[in-house]
Parts: structure tokens; sequence; C-alpha cells
């Protein structure tokens, strides 16, 4: 077959495809990015604004692409705008905890065996092939922290070496966290952030405006794909940026081995082919399975790369217990600064405390925050039971306590399960007439009885820290924050969708990315591993692409 | 003869230049007050003409909502955040201005639920006090603001009682804390009740660890917005 002209066909410039493209096209490869969201000019996003991005979701909200979410199949099921969509995807608003998982965090078959109803798997790679892929991404993004012989996560993975950056400023309310962790025998240490302390590489450091996540970064200190590896990649000459394009399908040939092109809609609503001889899907948590079941075909007809039907399931979110702390008499300005949590404690995460009668395996992480973006329009309407929401009292309560309180937060480990997966759903269409992605997801037994005993620990903290009074803010029943799985990696295609590649296993052409490759999920944020493996398997392409690789064939 | 009949145009134009006649008969024609005095130069008709309005009371300056729709909220917004011993409130923060433009432009969705809304609200409020919302005690208000946070408030169907309350409390608020240049929190009022300076673009390191109230000053983004 003739060499096409495009080598790779990246669907999605967020930041596995803005890694994966940048890779690439450095490697002298011909890359096409299809990005259904609009081309962001950076100069344009500075606005520290909280009526344009937080109720008006002015990032978050550019979603073109409704979903359906239910906790059960037995639930009512609710239509909601769907994730963000733009060049730089999720790396715009995010707040940037930048975390490397354990080395236990990718074998939980190995370790506490099969549990029914429970869908537990190892990754086919373990922290070590991955540790050179961290260190690669904390390097080229520029992470800002502390290696645990400096001082930092005393539970942390091995490491090569410590951060490139070092921790943000200390903030107040990270202070007052760190002093009442300690006190009950815990180690506290600064969290990670993919914001930098320091000017790197031509970026300049963090200002501490507080305008931080739901926020393009003012200064570009906050690290988006956005101001960093799309550039790189289009100034290579190699790369092609389309966006307001949709892709709604990915074809292949009759055998179903070799995808030939995807279909995608242009911006005038047209629709159109293009052809490559490699693809490399990362369309963000929920899109990535459902463009897999849109792609049914005769030799597929479950959805590419579901022959085994594994697609959309293994679904999990982390849960996140909130207790707010108030202070009569203690300034915290909790607003000042990222809206990142300065300091945490891993000592109820994973595997690192004794679980012995507790009724749950695994944890998560707990730290301090601010609400939600920091201003006054995240802490109107956080309220302790029983104080009534307007007159004089309410206002009362906004004066006394915006300055005076802080968030002490988890995000707690979701264990796949049966019963959480995700499909196409039977009535609701987009505006291309495809069906959407519909999410079933709901608590599992594990996380009920974990979330209590973190709430516990959580309130414990909350006292120590010297607070006047704390209340514990309400979770709904659809956990959807950091989706993971639905197109697990995994040993064989009897269980998994793809191999440790995010390759396909029937159509070895098809590479995936994002947090929808994890067998499991972890107690910290997914997007460092997310860059790890999209550096990793970038690497892999180039040199599978190379002469004598297993993908020349396609080139 | 047709030539002396005048028009009722010339002829005001004649009596107008007249002195004799300017006085009385012009301005009862023109149905316009008369000044006291005897100036009765042009630019004196033409005030005299003009009818005597004040535009602040009349509710000009609203992009969407009509006069006495636009008191009914900001009622309800002054009982939200009234004015009271802590200081100003959203009256005087301007929130119905917020609420007035959001939802002629960005929040268009939500018209019909004000419009019905409002509606709903002051038949309630008829049924139970004899008078619009806008003419209750302050308590009175504030009972039927309890009874639409509580669903008891009848004669709403689409929007609920309770919808109708939320959103209304969700634009209060946010027409009391949105930057100033949205048209509430006027004078940084909201924002001086809760301590937050707004976008002032950076804080020290030791800034970022002080246990005092910092004094940063109150800023916009029309602060940092130079001319396009």
């Amino acid at each position: 077959m003739a060499r096409q002209e495009v080598d790779v066909c990246i669907v999605g410039a967020g930041a596995a495809g803005g890694t994966v493209a940048r890779e690439l096209a450095r490697a002298g490869l011909k890359v096409v990015i299809l990005e259904r969201g609009p081309a962001f000019d950076p100069r344009e996003m500075r606005q520290m604004d909280e009526i344009r991005f937080g109720p008006r979701a002015g990032l978050v909200g550019n979603a073109q692409q409704p979903m359906v979410l239910r906790a059960t199949e037995a639930s009512r099921p609710v239509r909601v705008a769907g994730q963000a969509s733009g060049t730089g995807g999720g790396t715009i608003h995010w707040a940037a905890m930048a975390w490397r998982f354990h080395e236990d965090d990718f074998r939980l078959l190995s370790k506490y065996g099969p549990r029914p109803g429970y869908l537990l798997a190892d990754w086919p790679l373990s922290y070590a092939d991955l540790e050179p892929w961290y260190d690669t991404a904390e390097y080229e993004i520029g992470v800002s922290g502390v290696w645990a012989p400096g001082g930092g996560n005393p539970f942390e993975a091995p490491r090569r070496r410590d951060y490139p950056l070092p921790p943000l400023a200390d903030r107040r309310i990270g202070l007052v966290f760190r002093e009442a962790t300690r006190k009950l025998g815990y180690h506290p240490f600064p969290v990670p952030a993919a914001i930098l302390s320091q000017p790197y590489r031509g970026r300049p450091a963090c200002t501490y405006c507080g305008f931080c996540r739901l926020h393009a970064c003012h200064t570009d200190a906050k690290h988006s794909t956005l101001v960093t590896f799309i550039p790189e990649a289009l100034a290579t000459g190699n790369c092609t940026l389309l966006t307001d394009c949709t892709v709604a399908r990915i074809n292949t040939d009759l055998t179903g081995r070799r995808a030939t092109s995807v279909t995608y809609f242009d911006p005038a609503g047209a629709e159109r082919e293009l052809h490559a001889s490699l693809f490399y899907i990362a369309a963000n948590e929920h899109e990535n399975p459902r463009l897999l079941l849109l792609s049914a075909s005769d030799a597929h007809p479950n959805g590419l790369g579901n022959d085994y039907g594994w697609v959309g399931k293994a679904r999990m979110a982390h849960t996140r217990p909130r207790v707010i702390a108030l202070y009569d008499d203690q300034v915290m300005n909790a607003h000042i600064g990222p809206n990142h949590p300065f300091q945490a404690i891993d000592d109820f995460n994973a595997d690192n405390f004794d679980h012995t009668g507790l009724g749950f395996i695994r944890g998560g992480i707990i730290f301090t925050n601010v609400k939600d973006a920091g201003g006054p329009l995240s802490f109107y309407d956080t309220l302790p039971p029983g104080l009534p929401r307007w007159g004089s009292a309410y206002k009362r309560y906004l004066a006394q306590y915006f300055l005076r309180y802080m968030s002490i937060d988890a995000w707690l480990e979701m264990l796949p399960h049966e019963q959480n997966s995700l499909d196409l759903d039977p009535q609701v269409r987009d505006r291309f007439g495809l069906p959407v992605a519909r999410f079933t997801i709901t608590f599992t037994d594990n996380c009920r009885a974990l979330n209590e005993f973190a709430i516990e620990r959580m309130k414990e903290i909350a006292a120590a820290t010297g607070a006047s009074s704390y209340f514990v803010l309400p979770q709904g029943p659809v956990p959807t924050a950091h989706t993971c799985g639905g197109t697990r990696m995994g040993f064989s295609p009897e269980d998994s969708v793809t191999n440790q590649w995010g390759q396909l296993w029937d159509t070895p052409n098809v590479f995936l990315g994002g947090s929808t490759l994890f067998p499991t999920m972890s107690g910290f944020n997914p997007t460092l591993t997310i860059y790890a493996l999209a550096f990793r398997t970038a690497d892999y392409i180039r040199r599978e692409a190379q002469a004598g690789g297993s993908l020349t064939r396609y080139l | 003869m047709r030539r002396h009949r005048l028009t009722r145009r010339q002829f005001l134009k004649t009596a107008a230049a007249s002195t004799a006649v300017a006085g009385a008969g012009a301005a009862t024609l023109l149905g316009a007050q008369t000044p006291a005095s005897a100036d009765h130069s042009h630019a004196a008709h033409r005030a005299a003409a003009r009818p005597v309005v004040d535009h602040t009371q009349e509710g000009v300056g609203l992009q969407f909502f009509g006069r006495r729709q636009a008191a009914t909220v900001q009622a309800l917004a002054a009982r939200i955040i009234p004015t009271d011993e802590l200081g100003p409130g959203a009256r005087e923060a301007g929130v119905i201005h917020y609420i007035d433009q959001a939802l002629a432009g960005p929040y268009a969705r939500d018209q019909i639920t004000y419009l019905r809304g409002l509606a709903a609200l002051d038949a309630y409020c008829r049924e139970q006090f004899g008078a619009d919302f806008v003419s209750l005690a302050p308590d009175q208000q504030d009972q039927v603001l309890a009874d639409l946070e509580a669903g008891r408030a009848t004669g709403f169907t689409v929007p609920s009682a309770q919808e109708f309350f939320t959103l209304v409390w969700r634009h209060t608020m946010e027409g009391f804390f949105c930057d100033p240049m949205y048209g509430g929190n006027q004078d940084f009022i909201g924002w001086k009740l809760v301590g937050f300076p707004g976008p002032v673009g950076f804080y020290t390191p030791e800034e970022m660890v002080a246990d005092r109230v910092l004094d940063k000053p109150f800023t916009s983004m029309r602060d940092w917005t130079r001319p396009l």
C-alpha cells in the first residue's frame, strides 16, 4: 500500500493527545490532530472572573457533547452537558495535582485476589516500567514538589531523582493542616503541582493569584498542553491541528484488523474522512469508549476492540467527602494562592494503614483545600446544616467565615465493579444524530465503608486544627470526578481492550490514550499517569515505526 | 379669504412669538406647565413642552424587566441580603442590574421562569396579605420567602415555588458577588462584606501565610482591561 499522507491521526488535543502529537511530530512523523472543540488562544483567556468561569462555566461548559448519567440501571437517567473541549482539554481548567501512583496500585488482583462483583485486575505494566516516564513527564511539564529524602511523602513510590522544581510557597491553611496532622501522628507533605514555583523553560512562576481552578492561568505558570506541547508540536512543521472537528467513527478494512480512516464532522457540519496509517484515540474519559462502540462493523459487531465485551466495563470515579472547618477567631485566607491543596497525607491511602476489622480495602488521599474555585461564589452555598440561606443571619455567616474557613478534602479510590459501566444511550442523540454516552455509576459497598471511615478521620483533623465547628458536605449518588476505565489495559484480549501500550488487540494500528486505559484507579488524581503513559506509548510508536519495527507495515 | 386663515401651526408660531398670548394660551394648547417667570425664549418653551418625568423612577436603564418586575426582583433580593447593621445589601449592590442584564443575555433561557414565577408570587401575596410583594412589610415578605423556600406557597406550577426561590437566590448571590463589570457588586459592596479583594493578580509568600485580614485594594477586571 502506498504511504499515506498522514502517518498518525490523533483524536483529542488534551493531555495525552498533546503529548503524543509533540513526541511523534518531533520524531519526523506527519501528524494530524482532530479536536472537536475550538482552538483557544491563551492570550484571550487571562480573565480572573468567577462569574465567567464559575457559574457560567466558561471553560468547563464549552461542552459540545451531551451525555446521560444515572446511578444504577433502576435510576432515573439525567441528561447533562459533557466534558470541556478545546485545545488543551482538561489541562486548562484543572487544579494541577501531579501524582505518581504507588507500586501496589498497579497490582490489585495479585495483592487482594478476586472479590465477587468487583473486576479487580493487575495493570500489564509495573510501576518500575512506568517510572522513567513519570520522570520524563515531571521534567517536561515542570512539576513543583519535593521527594521523600527531602521531606516529601514517606509513602511515595521510589524515584530516581527529586522533582525539577521546589514546592510552591506555603499557605496558611497548609501550615495549619500540617501542624494538626503531625499532632495526630500522620505525615503531611507538599502536594506535587504542575504549577511552576520558579520560572522554567520560558514560562514564569505562579503569582498565587487565587483564580486557578476552572480558569486558564493568567501567566501560563499552571501547565496545560495548550501553552506547551501543542505549540511545540506545531512548531516542528510536521503537525496539523484541525479544530471544531468531531470524530464520529473509526473505519477499518473488511477484515477489521486494520483501521483505515476516521469519519469526522468539520466545522460546518459536513461529514469528512481522514485517512491515516496509525491512530491515537485520546478523546476524554467518556468519548473513548463511546467512539469504539460507535465504530461497530460487520467485522466487529459490538464495537471496535469490543469482541470480548470489555469496552465500557470496569468504570470508576473518585468519591470525594469534604469537611468544612470554621474558625471564629483565626483568619485562614483560604482563597489565596492556587486552588491546589498544598498539604496532604498519604497515611490513609492504598494499603498504607492497617485495615484489620474495617470492612473495606484501599483508601485515598486527605488534604486541605479551598472550596471549589475559591472566591465568594464558591463559598456562598457552603452552609452548615440549620443555617438559613438568606437574611441577616446568612449575611453575617458569609461576612464572618469567608476568610475564616478551610476545606478538608479526600479523593477515595473506587474499585472497578460490574454495576458501573458505560454504553450508548438508547434514546438521546447528539447534534449529529449519534447516540450519546450513558454512564451508570454509583458507590460500591467498598466505597460506602471507606467513605464512613475517611470522614471520621477528616473530622478528627478538623478538630485538631482548632476549628470552632465543622460540618460534612453531602455527596450525590453519581460520582464522576476523575472517571477512569472503560477501555482497560490487560494481558490478553479475553479480559481487556488494549495491551500495555494502549494498542487494540485486534486492530494494532489503533492506540488509545487517557484514563480509560486504567484497569484500577488508585487514590490519586490520574493526570500525571495519563502523561506518563502517553510519553511511553509515543516512544513505543516512534521505535516501532522505524525500520524493522512492527508498525512499519502500516506506514 | 383663505390667505387670512392660519393653519394651527402658523397660529402657534405666531402665538408663541407674541408677548401677549404666549404666557397662558400657548401653555394651555401644549398642555405643559407654565414657567412662573416671563422667560419666553425658544429654549424655555422647549423645556416647558417636555413632560416632567424622573427617569430614575421609571425603570429606564433596564434591559429585560419592566419597572414593576424589576422592583419585585429587587425586593426579593433585598430580603435575601438585607440592608442591616452589617451595612449595605443587595439593593445597594445593584443586584437587580446583574439579574436584569443576565436575563437579557446569557441567561435568556430563564426569562420565562421569572415571568411566570413573579406572576405566581404576586398572586400568592395578594391571596395571603392583600397586596403585591413590593407593597408588603419586610416581615410579611420574609414569610412569603419562607413559604417559597419550603414549597408551601400555592399557585405555582412551572416553575415550582422552590425552583423559583432557588433560581432567584442563586442569581441574587451571583449579582452580589460578581465582578462589578457585570452590573452587581457595585462599589464592591459584596466583596467588602466578606473581605475578598477580587483579581488583584498576585500575593506574596508572606501574605500567603499571614493570619490576618490582608489590606489589598478592591479590584475589578475593568482595572486590568486595556481599551480595545
